[in-house]
């Protein structure tokens, strides 16, 4: 598998997870790892090393990336006992690079349609999830719901 | 990349043997390996005292598992070791065990794959400070679903054309006993729900179960010493093994197989044309598709005409998973890569009454595990 990210399993002494995302002038940006070594932009960001090159410490650089793109691939998951289905989820293709494992919310998915990532918020907290930009026009239209990144969502 | 040292001095499986994969079962996972080790020396004319050293591949019962079921073949104060590499735990443990022979180190060595029903324990950045934003949400059949849907729209080709690998795979695990699904199923069937993820069903996706598999190497010297039957035995030519590189923009389970399968097939001078039998890693339907093309056996985007066409069947230009592969052999883990070892000598004796390919003479063995890792090995009958 190409991720080892997609487990489950959390350690009973799990350090604090890092944010993986942040919103910059009202816009949510991805928060990722820069190798200044290689050039390397990978995410979700991480410390431990680049995982092209292998540089490490100082090498590593906070890097804020569009948290929109293109959809590389998806699924409609109708299996798991730990959630509730079914749920939709994908690789973004952002344009820095990184395909982004993440949870999508699509009426109609179409691989290479145009994404961007909203803030849900739920009863567990927020969680990012990428919508169809043409869906979501469509829905502003309609009537003006929580839009990625506006300020109205992430106070919410 | 160093020298293959399988080519330095001849690595032979002589004996090989199992336990049937099956649904999680009251059957200890003691008893399920002892019926394993005691077909494979049966199988071989072999007594346990001349084994010299054993690796035990499993994922899921824990440390030392290995070296306490052994106890019960006799003392004999053998070396032992537990293998864990994932889904590729029983492949690495015969790549340890042939490397044991082609070293010197031992004459006769054995590799085990043991396994039960239970919820392994994962290591990694999984358990630390690496989120994703969708932790928790991809298993692996959700991961094989959406590189489905990529293949589909890359490809043109339709989920009935992918389903048609586990028509194939149920097809040929109905004609072995040791598989854990014996049923023929027709395209309907397998396309029938319940829907796991995307397009994938039920049973376009391997059963994990439990099970065990055994297979013993030797010199060539240890036959004509042991005088065990040289006719039957089948060289392990070759053996790799990888773990992923960091290749952004390019399907990472694709690359992975390519440089694998390349890596092994050149080190034993073997092309990929030259080769009668495959037993895969088709966890998921797509899978086979996806990596015989990478393994260079058929062009790209050219497998699901192959597959069509019969070339893949039992009788075809090359045989994958005869055995009924993961989907319909089943995968309990720490047995399967031992279990693909297991099919493919017994294929190229021409012993694999009911379902034998003719005149199989080549052979690739491949697993893929989570990492990713990839073990390839190349065997040949002698
Ligand atoms: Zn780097």
């Amino acid at each position: 598998m190409a991720d080892s990210s997609d487990t489950g399993t959390a350690d009973e002494r799990a350090p604090t997870p890092r944010p993986l995302w942040t919103v910059v002038d009202g816009s949510v940006r991805l928060l990722s790892t820069r190798c200044l070594r290689c050039g390397t932009v990978a995410f979700p960001p991480q410390r431990y090393g680049c995982p092209s090159c292998g540089a490490d410490g100082d090498a590593l650089v906070e890097s804020l990336i569009p948290a929109a793109g293109t959809l590389h691939t998806f699924t409609t998951v109708h299996l798991d006992p730990k959630h509730e289905t079914p749920f939709q989820v994908g690789e973004v293709a952002t344009s820095a690079d990184p395909l982004v494992r993440c949870r999508l919310r699509i009426d109609r998915p179409r691989i290479g349609q145009q994404l961007l990532a909203r803030i849900r918020v739920g009863d567990d907290g927020e969680t990012l999830e990428f919508v169809a930009v043409e869906e979501e026009a469509d829905r502003d239209a309609a009537d003006a719901p929580e839009i990625a990144g506006t300020e109205e969502a992430v106070d919410g | 990349m160093g020298r293959n040292i399988l080519a330095d001095r001849e690595v032979n499986v002589v004996g090989i043997g199992l336990h049937p994969y099956v649904r999680q079962s009251e059957r200890t996972y003691v008893t399920m390996g002892l019926t394993a080790v005691r077909e494979a020396l049966a199988d071989a004319g072999l007594a346990w005292s001349e084994v010299e050293s054993a690796y035990v591949g499993n994922a899921r019962i824990g440390m030392a598992a290995g070296s306490t079921m052994l106890k019960y073949l006799g003392s004999s104060g053998l070396a032992v070791a537990q293998v864990e590499n994932a889904s590729a735990s029983g492949s690495t443990a015969v790549r340890q065990a042939a490397f044991d022979v082609a070293s010197g180190a031992t004459e006769v060595s054995i590799a085990i794959g043991v396994d039960k029903v239970a919820p392994g324990r994962r290591g990694g950045p999984v358990m630390a400070e690496v989120r994703s934003l969708a932790d928790g949400l991809i298993q692996p059949f959700s991961h094989f679903a959406m590189l489905t849907e990529r293949y589909l729209d890359d490809t043109g080709a339709t989920i009935e054309q992918v389903a048609g690998v586990a028509v194939k795979n149920h097809r040929n695990g109905a004609r072995n006993p040791y598989a854990q699904r014996q049923k023929v199923r027709t395209l309907e069937e397998v396309l029938a729900p319940p829907q796991i993820s995307g397009p994938l069903t039920r049973l376009q996706c391997t059963p994990v179960g439990e099970g065990a598999a055994a297979v013993i190497v030797a010199s060539t010297d240890a036959i004509d010493r042991l005088g065990l039957d040289r006719s039957r035995a089948v060289r392990i030519l070759s053996s790799a093994s990888r773990l992923e590189e960091f290749t952004p923009g390019v399907n990472m389970d694709v690359a992975l197989t390519e440089t694998t399968t390349r890596q092994a097939l050149e080190a034993a001078a073997v092309e990929p044309a030259d080769v009668d039998i495959i037993e895969c890693h088709d966890a998921f339907a797509i899978e086979e598709l996806l990596y015989v093309e990478a393994m260079g056996v058929c062009d790209e985007g050219e497998a699901v005409r192959r597959l069509e066409n019969g070339d893949f069947d039992i009788g075809g230009d090359v045989a994958v998973s005869p055995s009924g592969g993961l989907i319909a052999m089943g995968h309990p883990i720490g047995p399967t890569g031992v279990g693909q070892v297991c099919e493919i000598t017994r294929q190229l004796r021409g012993e694999a009454t009911g379902r034998q390919h003719p005149g199989a003479r080549t052979a690739i063995a491949h697993m893929v595990g989570v990492g990713a890792v990839c073990v390839v090995h190349i065997l040949q009958r002698a």
